[in-house]
């Protein structure tokens, strides 16, 4: 190994592991050579924490901040950020602290940090100026099997066995009950969020179906098919009616059948 | 789009607590820095910052373009900084002279680099490369250090200044952290000011430290915080540097325990001061070069 990738190697490993026997050999200068490599050990850890406790400020309120932090520094350790962009670390640290031990009788965790998570990425996001059902109707000229809907960026689909946007709004509000009955429940949610706000809304589970399949980029005709499985009273043409209404397209393209093929 | 504006005199940094603020209100400052990092994955942020960089010079300074590391430069982040700065065309893009991503892992921090010659190799490969790939010139900021390495070979202005002659670089000179390294690495911050090549100084950085004792060797370190005022023996080292190099536009940077705005403002009104004192009332400012 050539000398400075191995001299990165060593800082690496005392950065991120805390193992600083391979490097310490490797300093010269300066005056406590552990205590000055222990600054950017600290600045790792203290900084991604930090990034992470800040994404996850409602897990926070629910875990209590030594839990939750005990939990990130474990985290930051073990996943460091993949990109230099700190808003998109961390979408993998519900499913870490829900496999934590004393986690498990919070079995809502992963589905309310990823409900968290959603929330964080669609409120930066910005709308596009909406098609309406007219639009739709002058460009349907094809059949369904080739429409492509482009949704507007600031939205997210996701569902859980737990009520989890109940926690949430909660903890927006600030306004926590004494004691909270929080039983089983599945629910469908769509997050749609711009500028700074956000909202949470519960879908049927067709409607859900449907619009995440549009939003995954899928044909109109394949996210009806998904849409009908999972709720065979789907209604198709009132689906389409109520996208448009909530102002939801911000595209539609007709795709020849090669990429229509990569879609599906 | 028109040529980027120059800058003159001090600004500030613009991080992300502020945006709303400056973006409705306006407040009058030179100029902003940006670190593309904070925008790039944010495009409410994003849309804010183009409606500022209409109205004020932008400096784009990079934290995770990671030039020094044996892994290569991360090209699809270059992409990404490429985009934003074709967006609001800044008057200056810089870096650090330091590495931050190992085998795709982003440690979020300025590492430090021995300086000898397989650095420097691999240093010019990969400033021709940010150069080529943003399409524009880049400045190379001298690092705050806490220790050196037993493999450097040559001094860390004498690595500069090679560094410079080798990929047509320019440097960014920030200030405290000369003040920073000169005390944590017992060196001469004045001597280190007169060593570099004055006309390669495209911007100047000032920014505030912490004081910790130095583990138990009963001395002091100066940590590189981001976090206060600049402090006084950082100003004297401004002026002198100002001697040095003539005007530069000069950045107050705060990045943590941030303040409100308008303390940006008065830090930079100081270094416009300080300017003054150097260069007197007739030479105020100084375009970026």
């Amino acid at each position: 190994m050539p000398p400075l990738a191995d001299t990165q190697a060593a800082i690496r490993g005392a950065v991120v592991d805390k193992d600083a026997a391979a490097v310490l050999l490797r300093l010269a200068g300066g005056g406590d050579r552990r205590y000055r490599l222990s600054i950017h050990q600290r600045h790792y850890e203290g900084s991604l924490v930090k990034v992470v406790r800040g994404r996850f400020s409602a897990l926070e309120w629910l875990t209590g901040s030594a839990f939750m932090t005990a939990a990130a520094t474990d985290f930051v350790r073990r996943h460091p950020p993949r990109r230099p962009c700190l808003a998109e670390y961390g979408e993998d640290f519900p499913h870490f602290l829900a496999a934590r031990a004393g986690s498990a009788a919070m079995p809502w965790l992963a589905a309310a940090g990823a409900l968290e998570w959603h929330v964080g990425t669609v409120s930066v996001a910005i709308d596009e100026p909406a098609l309406g059902l007219d639009d739709f109707a002058r460009s349907a000229t094809s059949d369904l099997d080739h429409i492509v809907m482009t949704l507007q960026p600031g939205l997210a689909y996701t569902s859980a066995e737990w009520p989890v946007d109940e926690l949430i709004r909660l903890h927006v509000d600030g306004a926590a009950p004494e004691r909270l009955a929080f039983d089983p429940e599945n629910v469908w949610l769509e997050v749609r969020g711009a500028r700074g706000n956000f909202l949470i809304n519960r879908l049927d589970p067709g409607t859900h179906s449907f619009r995440a399949a549009l939003a995954e980029g899928r044909p109109l005709a394949t996210a009806i098919g998904a849409a009908s499985a999972a709720e065979a009273t789907f209604d198709p043409g009132a689906a389409l009616a109520r996208l448009f209404a909530d102002k939801l397209v911000t595209a539609i393209t007709a795709l020849d059948q090669e990429a229509i093929d990569d879609r599906n | 789009m028109t040529s980027p504006r120059p800058a003159t005199g001090a600004g500030v940094g613009l991080r992300l607590p502020h945006l709303a603020e400056v973006a409705a209100a306006r407040p009058a400052v030179a100029w902003l820095e940006i670190h593309p990092e904070n925008f790039i994955a944010n495009p409410h942020a994003a849309e804010l910052l183009d409606e500022i960089a209409a109205h004020y010079p932008i400096s784009v300074h990079t934290v995770g373009v990671s030039i020094g590391s044996v892994g290569g430069v991360d090209r699809e982040h270059l992409l990404r900084v490429r985009a934003l700065i074709d967006r609001i065309d800044p008057f200056s893009v810089s870096g650090h002279l330091a590495w931050s991503t190992h085998e795709g892992d982003y440690l979020n921090d300025l590492l430090p680099l021995p300086y000898d010659e397989e650095t420097l190799a691999l240093l010019v490969r990969h400033v021709d490369e940010v150069q080529q790939g943003l399409g524009r010139p880049y400045l190379v900021e001298n690092p705050s250090s806490y220790f050196g390495f037993g493999a450097s070979t040559m001094t860390e202005v004498e690595f500069l200044s090679e560094l410079v002659a080798k990929s047509g670089c320019r440097l960014l000179c920030d200030v405290s952290n000369v003040h920073v390294s000169s005390h944590n690495m017992g060196y001469d911050a004045r001597a280190y000011i007169d060593g570099l090549p004055a006309d390669a100084i495209g911007e100047l950085h000032l920014g505030g430290f912490t004081v910790e004792d130095d583990g138990d060797s009963g001395a002091t370190v100066l940590v590189d915080t981001h976090s206060d005022r600049i402090a006084d023996p950082a100003w004297e080292l401004y002026a002198y540097a100002l001697g040095r190099f003539g005007p530069r536009p000069t950045l107050i940077e705060w990045d943590n325990e941030l303040p409100p705005f308008a303390t940006l403002i008065n830090e930079a009104a100081r270094a416009d001061q300080v300017a003054r004192g150097v260069f007197g009332r007739k030479v105020r400012h100084a375009a970026a070069g």
